[in-house]
């Protein structure tokens, strides 16, 4: 699949610092993209230079294979943005905003009004076009936000943090929306502190920490890059003490957690399991609770950061 | 044409806005309202204070003194009574608050100080009519000496000197109804304040433009807006046009509430008019373009519309008549566009004509093209600039 936009050793500072420093990444036509990272890792920078809002220091941004710094406004006709901020006047109504934004992207007349219908239509709010956006919940403006970045039918579409603070029902809605969107073919960068959505949503995921591109791939990509290791959670039946040193002494990688729990880091699954449970029955104890953790986005995450993504 | 929709756009938000609309129509209807209602007295003929006597001390009477005192005695008879008395007398009856004002004329008119106005201290009000009626007594005098003298006969020509009379406790006159206006027809009070309330509230609603460029910055409809095909130089315009816009239609509902609602006269020019109302606005947009340069945060652009734009309207006299400030304030108020602005109209509604207004007009529009020059070039400059 050929890129759609390439990013090749971008660099941004600001009064001398890196805030973005030689970041190289690519987003295939058609693909869900992932961009995730702790706060302040440099994705809003780097998202403002893909939308020409800043200028990076070094690199270069391509876009079909242009730079977008040579002809701004091709690029723009590329692009579509659904900001993190709801940017709506709240004191128009749904309809009165899309009809704005449209204008702002040259479209006008019949094809503007075809255009609104349809994009409210898509965030299923075409009942309430003519209710000012004041009167709506987090969730409803956060579905204008959309509506208004795709009028101009983009063949990328960045999502900052689409569904932050939202009811569950929009969430699911907005999710719907994008795998909608993606299924026409719209190329998506979608960034969000939710690794569920990113897991749910993505295609490829990039991590950046400190303004660098730190890992790149498909998601299972990224956890075996990173060589996250399963772990095999149990707690025993009596908690013998005796029983318990002769489990941990006979058993490689093991570890006591709170409330007698026991963890076994791994990456042989099948194997580890059969040795826990030839040992326990060798102790004379027997298993009360047992539970396999597989590697997940989020732990990857937390190993490459050393943070939450939350945090 | 995207100029237009970004103008459209904002001109919608101020209207959709009820207390705005409010701000902007009903308020300045208001405060002519009141204003009117206050000064009503001085048009319907009602006295807004009761007659009250004024003691007279002639010392070295003469002709010019007592034909004064006649003459104020004829035209001021239904506001106050005049009692002659000796200096000592006069002093105790003012003191004791029996006579609130008291009148010292010396014999020689055309010597400085002539005339001193004494009053008692919660008599202020009376004071301040008493000043009035002489000064007018006296104008009137003058003028008609000046047409004796024109006409050849120099031997009747009263009270020719302009610094004849010293007040105390009194810096300011009280009814604006003869204020004239350059030379040419008197403008009523009721038109003053209509003209100066107008500018006041103009150059408000302009103000209101500069907290609406912050306030998309604020909102992110502003770098959403540049992540569109807008330039950033459609969006400065769009912001002036808007601003320009709403203060036109602003300036057209008050001269026309004002006209309807109070028979207030804007003049019989209203093509001039609506040059100066447009010069006007001209320069407010430009200056609201300047000012972004440097305002940056919804705290300073508070700031600029609560204290600043008190400041510009106190000083270009929309609140009190410039001509009693001190010389050095009234030529500070030549960098107010405002004073010009209600200059202008004072013109216009005296009855004088385009030529009454080119001066004004023509600073209006160096005010505006020179703040907006600078304005759009600086901002233009996108990123590096203030709305990067």
């Amino acid at each position: 699949m050929p890129d759609i936009l390439e990013i090749k050793n971008l660099t941004k500072s600001f009064t001398n610092k890196n805030v973005v420093s030689e970041l190289s990444l690519n987003i295939k036509k058609g693909e869900v993209y992932g961009l995730i990272g702790p706060n302040g890792a440099g994705k809003t920078t780097l998202i403002n230079m893909i939308c020409g809002l800043i200028k990076p220091t070094n690199g270069s941004i391509t876009m079909d294979s242009q730079n977008i710094y040579k002809d701004n406004f091709k690029f723009k006709k590329l692009l579509g943005v659904v900001p993190q901020d709801i940017a709506l006047y709240t004191a128009l109504s749904a309809k009165d905003n899309l009809l704005f934004w449209g204008r702002m992207y040259n479209l006008n007349g019949e094809k503007l009004k075809k255009r609104v219908a349809e994009c409210l239509k898509l965030v299923g709010l075409d009942d309430r076009a003519n209710e000012k956006i004041s009167t709506f919940s987090g969730g409803m403006k956060r579905r204008i936000n959309i509506a208004a970045a795709i009028l101009h039918e983009p063949a990328l579409l960045i999502m900052d943090e689409p569904t932050v603070g939202i009811d569950p029902q929009s969430r699911n809605h907005i999710l719907e929306t994008i795998k909608q969107l993606n299924s026409k073919g719209m190329s998506v960068i979608y960034t969000s502190h939710y690794m569920e959505e990113v897991e749910y949503l993505c295609d490829r995921i990039g991590i950046i920490d400190h303004g660098r591109l730190i890992v790149q791939g498909t998601i299972e990509d990224v956890i075996l890059q990173i060589g996250d290791k399963s772990k095999i959670i149990f707690s025993l039946q009596n908690n013998n003490e005796s029983a318990i040193n002769y489990i941990k002494n006979n058993i490689p990688n093991i570890q006591e957690v709170e409330d007698h729990k026991l963890i076994v880091n791994t990456a042989n699954v099948h194997q580890t399991l059969l040795n826990i449970l030839e040992v326990i029955k060798d102790s004379g104890e027997s298993i009360a609770t047992i539970d396999i953790l597989s590697p997940s986005l989020e732990t990857s995450f937390l190993q490459i950061t050393g943070k939450s993504l939350r945090d | 044409m995207k100029i237009l929709w970004l103008a459209i756009k904002d001109i919608k938000l101020t209207f959709f806005d009820w207390k705005a609309v409010l701000i902007l129509v009903i308020t300045p209807l208001l405060l002519v309202l009141i204003l009117g209602y206050a000064l009503a007295g001085v048009f319907e003929d009602k006295q807004i204070i009761e007659k009250f006597t004024v003691a007279v001390v002639l010392n070295h009477p003469n002709n010019e003194s007592e034909n004064l005192i006649k003459q104020v005695e004829q035209h001021a008879n239904q506001y106050i009574h005049l009692k002659e008395m000796n200096q000592e007398e006069a002093k105790t009856e003012v003191k004791s608050g029996e006579i609130p004002v008291m009148v010292t004329v010396s014999g020689d008119l055309q010597k400085a100080d002539s005339i001193v106005i004494q009053h008692n201290i919660k008599a202020e009000l009376q004071g301040k009519i008493t000043e009035q009626v002489f000064n007018q007594i006296i104008q009137s005098s003058r003028l008609l000496g000046q047409a004796y003298k024109a006409t050849g006969n120099t031997n009747a020509v009263p009270y020719q000197k302009e610094d004849h009379m010293e007040t105390e406790d009194i810096s300011e006159t009280l009814f604006i109804e003869n204020s004239s206006a350059n030379d040419g027809k008197i403008v009523s009070s009721f038109q003053y304040y209509a003209a100066g309330i107008s500018v006041m509230f103009i150059l408000l609603t302009g103000m209101s433009g500069l907290s609406s460029i912050i306030e998309e910055k604020k909102l992110g409809t502003y770098s959403r807006i540049r992540m569109t095909y807008t330039s950033l130089p459609s969006f400065i315009i769009g912001k002036w046009l808007s601003t320009t816009a709403t203060c036109l239609l602003q300036f057209f509902i008050l001269i026309l509430g004002t006209s309807l609602i109070f028979n207030i006269s804007w003049g019989n020019h209203l093509g001039v008019l609506f040059l100066l109302m447009l010069a006007y606005v001209f320069a407010i947009g430009g200056i609201v373009i300047f000012l972004t340069i440097f305002i940056q945060t919804e705290t300073m652009a508070n700031i600029i519309r609560g204290v600043g734009v008190q400041i510009m309207v106190l000083l270009g006299g929309s609140m009190i008549p410039i001509h009693t400030f001190p010389e050095m304030l009234q030529y500070a108020a030549y960098i107010t566009p405002n004073y010009w602005a209600q200059n202008g109209l004072l013109n216009l509604m005296g009855g004088r004509g385009f030529s009454s207004i080119t001066v004004e007009l023509l600073v209006l529009f160096c005010i505006g093209l020179l703040t907006f020059s600078i304005g759009f070039i600086r901002l233009s400059k996108g990123e590096e600039g203030n709305l990067g």
